[in-house]
């Protein structure tokens, strides 16, 4: 039997890992400085919510809350494709927008889990080990579709057209609509992580996105200095999946240390610092390359 | 063969300066390698842009012929920017490079291609030696020559009839300037296509080129060829001064 702090360590580590994938897809892969998580964070559990609510079956639900989160993140793309807007504005335009359409699907700010929204109805002992499982399957198969995606010809090509700006210009295909599905697909990650994080929190709230790229961002990091330079998607991966679950136990360590529950945040901002440091030296050209028009 | 390219005309303004390329007809033949010179500002690049699909023409009565045969195609052109960096991705494996590039239609090779594509990716990788060694390795570790190479021998998959090399050779060494000539030469014989490569080196134009067409102001003022009396360094040079 795992111990319930560690358990929780793993839960919290393997949601919020997840959502550091996402952030890995569209900082890494497109080199897109997104900020559409904070939003596809609320807006993927609300959607699942309300559809819960409304009677619609729970794997409906489910899809209804990830197809939520591709539809802010191909916004975000379309804002910036189209629109011209630039990538770092386009993100912050649509997760701010995120808070108001959450409260208007809501009707309110937040709202309690209801039987129908809960993917277990036992203890919270026994959720906590159904949940770690549940989260072990969903992982794993995340990992094995971004190894599948990442070498197949539209992965490379989003990966190289990411890096590359004119090689949709020689390869003939579309920039925009490269985009608006790849930064629908991170975004997606996204509101899966936070539909499966709000089974942990019995309730979802629009604040609970305020803030968290840069979760996704430490946890990216230190996958990325794990993982050094290896060519495999599945290692990288992987290992940013660890990069969150130690970042979540630093920061009850700290907090175990005594520090006040209202100072993870200022804990993650020294993290993020010391990382960069970190990263620097394993990859000197980390983020150079990110589009910020 | 002749390709010929009918009204081309691009307007750049802003409120220091302002530039006209304007070419109402030119004519490249294939088999053979052309060079473009000019002055900085001559609208060589512009050129290159237009015809490979990069800027749009201002003008929608762009025509281009192959033969007797007009080319609805726009983008007819594969441009060869002169950073490496500009062609290829850094960051994927120079198997990966060729991998982007190639048309499938399987869904099943598009989804492994690794796989399923072996075969016609170790063909395109025999090409070159060394591109077989370094297969998986990330592009971003090879030399800069070595990625000029790989973006040269990425861009000649096309097999299009207009090879064009944005002042591509001046960032490369001899030796590879050298090697990458031999193949521009090979590539116009063997797809029957023009290459066409803009460069400021005045040496290596009389060394290698078929035929020179100078630009200057945005216009294409005239042409030389090999066989001409004058085809001397003193006489471009004083071309080029104009």
């Amino acid at each position: 039997m795992l111990d319930f702090t560690l358990l929780l360590i793993l839960n919290e580590g393997l949601v919020f890992g997840l959502f550091a994938l996402g952030v890995y897809l569209s900082f890494q892969w497109m080199k897109f400085p997104d900020l559409t998580p904070d939003g596809s964070f609320i807006i993927g559990p609300i959607v699942f919510v309300k559809f819960s609510m409304l009677g619609f079956p729970m794997f409906f639900s489910i899809f209804a809350g990830i197809f939520a989160g591709f539809i802010l993140g191909s916004i975000t793309a379309i804002l910036n494709k189209i629109l011209k807007i630039p990538s770092i504005i386009s993100g912050l335009i649509v997760s701010s927008a995120s808070f108001s359409i959450g409260w208007i699907i809501l009707n309110k700010p937040n709202q309690y889990l209801e039987s129908n929204s809960e993917f277990f109805n036992s203890s919270m002992l026994s959720n906590s080990y159904s949940l770690f499982f549940l989260l072990l399957v969903i992982v794993l198969i995340v990992i094995f579709l971004f190894q599948v995606f990442g070498k197949s010809i539209w992965g490379l090509r989003l990966r190289a057209i990411g890096e590359n700006q004119f090689l949709s210009k020689d390869l003939l295909i579309s920039e925009k609509l490269y985009f608006i599905v790849g930064l629908g697909l991170s975004n997606s990650i996204v509101a899966l992580s936070g539909i499966l994080f709000i089974q942990r929190s019995y309730s979802v709230d629009i604040n609970m996105g305020i803030g968290q790229t840069i979760t996704g961002l430490i946890a990216m990091i230190l996958g990325l200095i794990l993982s050094s330079k290896s060519l495999k998607i599945w290692v990288t991966v992987s290992l940013i999946i660890l990069g969150a679950i130690i970042h979540k136990a630093l920061i009850l360590f700290t907090l175990e240390l005594g520090l006040p529950a209202e100072s993870f945040r200022l804990v993650s901002a020294f993290l993020i610092i010391i990382l960069f440091f970190f990263m620097k030296k394993v990859d000197d050209n980390f983020l150079k390359g990110l589009r910020w028009s | 063969m002749v390709i010929e390219i009918r009204n081309i005309y691009k307007t750049f303004a802003n409120s220091y300066s302002d530039f006209t390329l304007n070419i109402p007809n030119i004519r490249f033949q294939t088999g053979l390698v052309t060079f473009l010179m000019g002055h900085n500002g001559s609208g060589k690049s512009v050129f290159l842009k237009i015809i490979s699909g990069e800027y749009q023409n201002d003008k929608n009565n762009l025509e281009i012929f192959i033969g007797e045969k007009q080319v609805k195609k726009i983008g007819l052109g594969r441009i060869l920017r002169q950073k490496a960096s500009e062609n290829i991705a850094l960051e994927l494996t120079v198997k990966e490079n060729f991998i982007i590039h190639y048309k499938t239609k399987k869904f099943i090779e598009k989804l492994f291609p690794s796989t399923y594509l072996n075969n016609s990716l170790s063909k395109m990788l025999s090409s070159n030696k060394f591109f077989i060694q370094k297969a998986n390795q990330p592009v971003k570790e090879l030399s800069g020559g070595q990625q000029q190479s790989l973006a040269f021998f990425i861009t000649a998959t096309s097999k299009s009839k207009l090879f064009l090399l944005d002042e591509f050779l001046s960032a490369t060494d001899l030796a590879t300037t050298n090697d990458l000539l031999k193949e521009s030469r090979k590539y116009a014989k063997e797809n029957d296509a023009s290459v066409v490569i803009v460069s400021h080196d005045i040496d290596i134009a009389l060394e290698n080129a078929d035929k020179i067409l100078f630009f200057s102001d945005g216009e294409y003022v005239r042409e030389m060829d090999n066989k001409n009396e004058n085809w001397n360094k003193k006489y471009l040079k004083s071309i080029l001064r104009k």
